[in-house]
């Protein structure tokens, strides 16, 4: 294990007890958006009105539920990946986790917590503190140096600015990017923006790291790289989930969920 | 990376207003373009606000300088006619000497009508004039009346001072007797009495009365035809020239210069400074170009608000982002917010730079002396930077509503 996933071991003890309470459990959620899956009423489908034309020898067809019936439990220390083929819900169900989308049925508990108890501060504050987001593409913010992006989370966070410099330098030389910190965003290789936004959910010391697609664009060298972090942050004791179409990064999770159309037991990628 | 986990992990994030300020800096200084484009509509408002404020304040200072210079300027003082008997010479030297020192007066001077009328006019080879007025002044007469001489020169205090016969014709008078230039030394007979005619009154005098007048040192007239105040209707007057804006005062003064002990004897009248006309111009001027400013600033700032919008519209992915990394709405409201109040502030203190730029070329161009009130200048850039601040509030709302969720896959690399 290096020094910096050391450091990040040290940082937060707590999540380096394998086997201890879930960080994050999933019970029977399901997403659907405005327009999607049957319509929620009780007593069958909707009256006809007088005038409106018969349609009793046609079934209506509902567009699927984004997500439907996912139940997933990730303890400590685990490295879960989330498979599937294309469309078939794996960033929709991260965006669930990472608390930007609220699941339309079923619960998410979140370190023992209820998000649907939550209000819009609550969430915020549980998306600063408790979890470290790694989107694709990276979206770093244009203009500005690899030092400011990974420091941006820390200002939500509330640290004052001396407290912020270090452990952005921290996060940086665990994504191997330390000598990169003054460097334009737009300088960097794909990789390198990829490692950026790992190195920016890591600083705020999340409990849970969520990367979509890591190594979507990259060639085989740089998708190792990113593998390798994923991996030796979990040695660190980090609980890291990822969804991924890339074989070869599924292969590194102490777990899979395979994913098809919204619910879990999709086929193979 | 050092942080104890002992408080509640949902109590609520927090920025800081230094924060908000400077993640809004860094924000433009990013984005110099988009800034600019934001930031044009509210500097081309601001620097029109400034300088229709400024062009109205040079205006009305302007309008006030023509009237005070035109009309209240002279003041006209007689004796009036009840009370004793007037004195022979009411206006000894001694008068127009201590007139002269009060503040303000530029000229001052006395003058009659030679009364009853001395006899004919006549020049060289009997020409005769019809029936010009005979005026004795002193020479600060023709100073406070301005008179122009188209031929010759005035005569002054030497001629005064030893009565000397000379005279100054008005162009009327002068071509009724075929002079129209004194180089051949001309002279003419008034009442009999030989005069050497020293210069030619140029055309439309201040006072139309010097038309078609004669005009002979006081102390002359006095020797050749008699003291003044011979017929209660010719009583000799003074006209004082004063500096605008003493008018007033010097009116009130003069009689107890002429006369301490009897000042009520002497009645000075002012040419009536028209504030009234000066203020209805100045107020309907002054309300249509402050209508004219604050529209064109209300135009600005909806132009702010619309640009702000698409701004918006196209940064939602950043906003998301800032939302998924832990900021809650109200820290996108003041982030949006702190960034339209500083391009405000760019823009007011550029536009209040262009304001005063225009309106000191306008002035120049006109030949005005530029003039603002410090308070139109230096309070344009916070202005502006609140009011931005006020209309990117529509924006940034808009932009705290973002759902990341839905935001967040539109995102570019």
């Amino acid at each position: 294990m290096n020094e910096p996933a050391l450091r990040l071991r040290q940082a937060r003890p707590d999540r380096a007890a394998p086997g201890g309470p879930p960080v994050l459990e999933l019970r029977g959620v399901g997403l659907s958006y405005p327009g999607q899956g049957p319509p929620a009423q009780a007593g069958g489908p909707p009256r006809r009105r007088p005038g409106q034309p018969r349609l009793a020898r046609h079934r209506v067809h509902w567009p699927p539920a984004a997500l439907s019936g996912i139940d997933l439990t990730v303890r400590p220390g685990e490295l879960v990946t989330v498979t599937g083929p294309a469309q078939s819900g794996k960033t929709t169900l991260l965006k669930v986790v990472a608390l930007l989308l609220r699941p339309t049925t079923g619960s998410y508990l979140l370190n023992g917590l209820d998000t649907a108890r939550l209000r819009d501060r609550g969430l915020a504050a549980l998306r600063g503190r408790e979890i470290g987001l790694v989107c694709q593409p990276a979206h770093l913010l244009a203009g500005r140096s690899v030092l400011d992006n990974v420091m941006l989370p820390l200002i939500y966070a509330g640290r004052p600015e001396r407290a912020r410099r270090g452990p952005a330098l921290a996060g940086l030389d665990l994504a191997g990017l330390g000598a990169q910190a003054h460097r334009l965003v737009s300088e960097l290789s794909a990789a390198e923006r990829q490692r950026t936004a790992i190195a920016r959910a890591l600083v705020t010391a999340p409990r849970l790291l969520i990367c979509d697609d890591p190594t979507a664009g990259l060639d085989p060298d740089q998708a190792v790289q990113v593998i390798a972090l994923l991996t030796s942050l979990r040695s660190a004791g980090c609980t890291v989930l990822v969804a991924t179409g890339d074989q070869l990064a599924a292969a590194h999770g102490s777990r899979c969920l395979r994913l098809g159309d919204g619910a879990p037991g999709g086929p193979p990628a | 990376m050092t942080r104890a986990r002992t408080r509640d992990p949902a109590r609520p994030t927090t920025l800081r207003t230094a924060d908000a300020a400077g993640e809004a800096l860094a924000c433009i200084a990013a984005r110099p373009a988009g800034a600019v484009l934001t930031c044009l509509p509210i500097l081309l408002a601001a620097g029109w606000l400034v300088a229709v404020l400024g062009l109205i304040t040079t205006a009305d200072a302007q309008v006030s300088a023509a009237f005070a210079a035109r009309l209240a300027t002279v003041v006209r003082v007689s004796q009036v006619a009840a009370g004793p008997a007037p004195a022979p010479d009411p206006y000894p030297a001694g008068v127009l000497r201590r007139l002269g020192a009060l503040p303000g007066v530029l000229a001052d001077g006395a003058y009659w009508r030679v009364s009853p009328a001395p006899g004919p006019v006549l020049a060289a080879g009997d020409r005769a004039a019809g029936a010009p007025a005979v005026l004795a002044a002193t020479p600060g007469f023709l100073s406070a009346t301005r008179v122009r001489i188209a031929s010759g020169r005035r005569y002054g205090p030497w001629a005064e001072a030893h009565a000397a016969q000379v005279c100054l014709l008005g162009p009327l008078a002068a071509r009724a007797l075929g002079i129209g230039t004194v180089r051949g030394q001309p002279a003419i007979l008034v009442g009999g009495e030989p005069c050497a005619v020293q210069g030619v009154i140029a055309a439309r005098p201040a006072r139309p009365a010097l038309a078609d007048a004669v005009l002979l040192p006081a102390s002359a007239a006095t020797r050749l035809f008699g003291p003044p105040g011979r017929s209660p209707h010719e009583r000799p007057e003074l006209l004082i020239r004063t500096r605008p804006g003493a008018a007033l005062a010097v009116a009130r003064q003069a009689p107890y210069v002429i006369s301490p002990t009897r000042p009520r004897r002497f009645a000075a009248a002012v040419r009536r400074y028209p504030q009234g006309l000066r203020d209805q111009v100045a107020a309907v001027l002054g309300r249509l170009f402050t209508l004219a400013a604050w529209a064109g600033l209300a135009a600005g700032l909806l132009a702010v608000a619309v640009v702000g919008s698409l701004s918006v519209a196209g940064r939602a992915p950043e906003y998301a982002l800032r939302r998924a990394l832990g900021a809650r709405r109200r820290h996108v409201l003041a982030h949006a917010a702190c960034e339209s109040g500083l391009i405000g502030l760019i823009g007011g203190l550029a536009g209040a730079s262009l304001g005063v730029a225009a309106v000191v070329l306008v002035a120049r161009a006109r030949g005005w002396v530029p003039v603002m009130a410090p308070l139109t200048v230096l309070a344009a850039p916070p202005a502006a930077a609140c009011a931005t601040a006020l209309a990117g509030l529509i924006p940034a709302g808009r932009a705290a509503l973002i759902q990341p969720g839905l935001a967040l896959p539109r995102l570019t690399p």
